[in-house]
């Protein structure tokens, strides 16, 4: 039977087999940190809410972006602080995935001999990236998907049990959409980045766990996650530009691992 | 007889790293023993003639067509790398249908029912295996049967008997000398009593040229072919 090329059904291929070999790891680690960040955020403030001397630390008046009160009625600022944080730590702990599952999506192909048999197969370089890149993709997606699920549940759930009442702005709730899924794609594309081009680069070096690729991956949420203990006021300044940045950062690096992304480069390292 | 491969002028290496040539060489419908000693190209050479790697310099036609990147003549080329081309965290059945997949959207090929292969080849018992968990044979035998998925007209193999316990080898050899007598199909390897008993016609790299011997039926023994490997030194 004579079948016609479709990049589709072959993207479709590359997907699937990154699903069936890195769902485990993908589906479960955002669930379990995603639904632990949802009752860490309204548990872990405990007693500190009530404290009011410490306004260097904790700022006294709500962000703007999420409001919380306590059972009393009281506000519950420290609470509220760790909210507005959220959308950064969610897109930490989903740039943490993808390089702990993305390695793996090419690590195969690239260690074993799958990487040369698709080189010698009519299958354009280009279309070889994309595939890689879709399946990478598609993995950080549902890391994405399942990670906010898993806060969102966790978190409604904490809040009616201990009684706290929220109030989310549209603009926390599109923070916390937008946020992690953007530092999640940068994260992709820079391991899928350091895995075609520089696969050494993800080995573990000496005091630098899981090698400078990986730390370039979460660089993003190093970089915001104290911005915003530093600057509260400005946080959704801060979580705007960093959207901005890591898209921009995103597809500079997709351009730039396409255009090094050669069988000579690939076989030689 | 029509000439399946024609190589000519072609020196080969990564970027700016020569490995070998210029050398010229046809390879005919059969099966041909490419040898040398460790290091001497063999695996750089048989990757630019499939087109994985670009040459450096020269030309090299197979089936009559040049074999640039995303060439549609590549779907009649298989290639099994020294390395499984399978994936380690998946059983056999799920890497058997991640090619059937790919190869589906080859241009111009008329992909082999996995059922068949799974038959052909004897891996009903290894399917639900993960492929990490298989010895070398059975891996080799899955990846032979992946490369068969597009009944390839020009096979190439890096070094496909190495490793393999004496029933595994035995099979592969008859394998490859089934497959020579409608194809073309071109190995690499250490052993010369081994090629002998497999190829028909040798290729042997000696320094960065190459010798090929046996073409036009002329006798080839293992001090002939000895005797060029040795001169490379």
């Amino acid at each position: 039977m004579t079948k016609q090329p479709s990049k589709h059904s072959r993207s479709a291929a590359f997907a699937k087999r990154a699903w069936k070999q890195q769902r485990s790891t993908a589906v479960w680690l955002a669930a379990v940190a995603g639904a632990a960040l949802g009752v860490v955020v309204f548990i872990g403030a405990g007693e500190m809410n009530a404290v009011t001397n410490v306004s260097d630390l904790i700022p006294h008046s709500q962000t703007g972006l999420v409001s919380v009160y306590d059972a009393d009625g009281t506000v519950a600022p420290l609470t509220a602080y760790l909210m507005s944080m959220t959308p950064a730590i969610l897109g930490m702990l989903i740039a943490v995935v993808a390089t702990l599952t993305l390695p793996g999506v090419v690590a195969d192909d690239i260690g074993g001999g799958g990487i040369e048999v698709l080189l010698a197969s009519p299958i354009p370089r280009r279309a070889l990236f994309t595939a890689y890149l879709g399946a990478g993709f598609l993995l950080t997606a549902a890391s994405w998907g399942v990670a906010t699920l898993a806060f969102a549940v966790a978190a409604t759930l904490t809040a009616l049990t201990i009684g706290t009442v929220t109030t989310l702005s549209f603009a926390y709730v599109a923070a916390l959409i937008v946020l992690p899924l953007s530092m999640g794609v940068w994260s992709a594309t820079a391991t899928l980045f350091g895995a075609l081009l520089y696969p050494g680069a993800l080995e573990s070096k000496a005091g630098m766990n899981g090698g400078p690729i990986r730390l370039l991956a979460i660089f993003p949420a190093l970089i915001i996650v104290p911005a915003l203990l530093a600057f509260p006021a400005a946080t959704l300044v801060m979580l705007a530009i960093v959207v901005a940045v890591t898209i921009a950062a995103s597809v500079l690096i997709i351009f730039l691992t396409a255009r090094g992304f050669s069988s000579t480069r690939v076989l030689s390292t | 007889m029509m000439v399946s491969a024609e190589v000519s002028g072609l020196v080969v290496g990564y970027g700016d790293e020569l490995v070998l040539g210029p050398v010229e060489f046809t390879l005919n419908p059969g099966v041909t023993a490419l040898l040398g000693r460790n290091g001497s190209g063999k695996t750089t050479l048989m990757r630019t003639v499939c087109g994985i790697i670009p040459a450096l310099e020269g030309r090299c036609r197979v089936l009559g067509l040049s074999v640039e990147d995303g060439a549609p003549v590549r779907s009649k080329v298989g290639y099994l790398g020294h390395e499984s081309a399978l994936a380690a965290a998946l059983t056999v059945e799920q890497n058997l249908s991640f090619w059937s997949d790919i190869v589906r959207t080859y241009p111009e090929v008329s992909v082999v029912a996995v059922d068949e292969l799974v038959e052909r080849f004897d891996l009903s018992a290894l399917l639900a295996q993960k492929v990490k968990k298989l010895s070398r044979g059975q891996r080799q035998r899955v990846d032979l049967a992946r490369l068969a998925m597009t009944n390839p007209q020009f096979v190439v193999l890096d070094e496909p008997l190495s490793g393999l316990d004496p029933v595994y080898a035995a099979q592969t050899r008859k394998l490859l000398r089934t497959w020579g007598e409608t194809r073309t199909v071109l190995y690499s390897t250490h052993s010369v009593p081994e090629a002998l008993e497999v190829a028909r016609t040798y290729l042997t790299i000696s320094g960065r040229g190459l010798v090929e011997l046996g073409a036009g039926g002329a006798p080839v023994t293992e001090e002939s072919i000895l005797s060029v490997l040795e001169a490379s030194e």
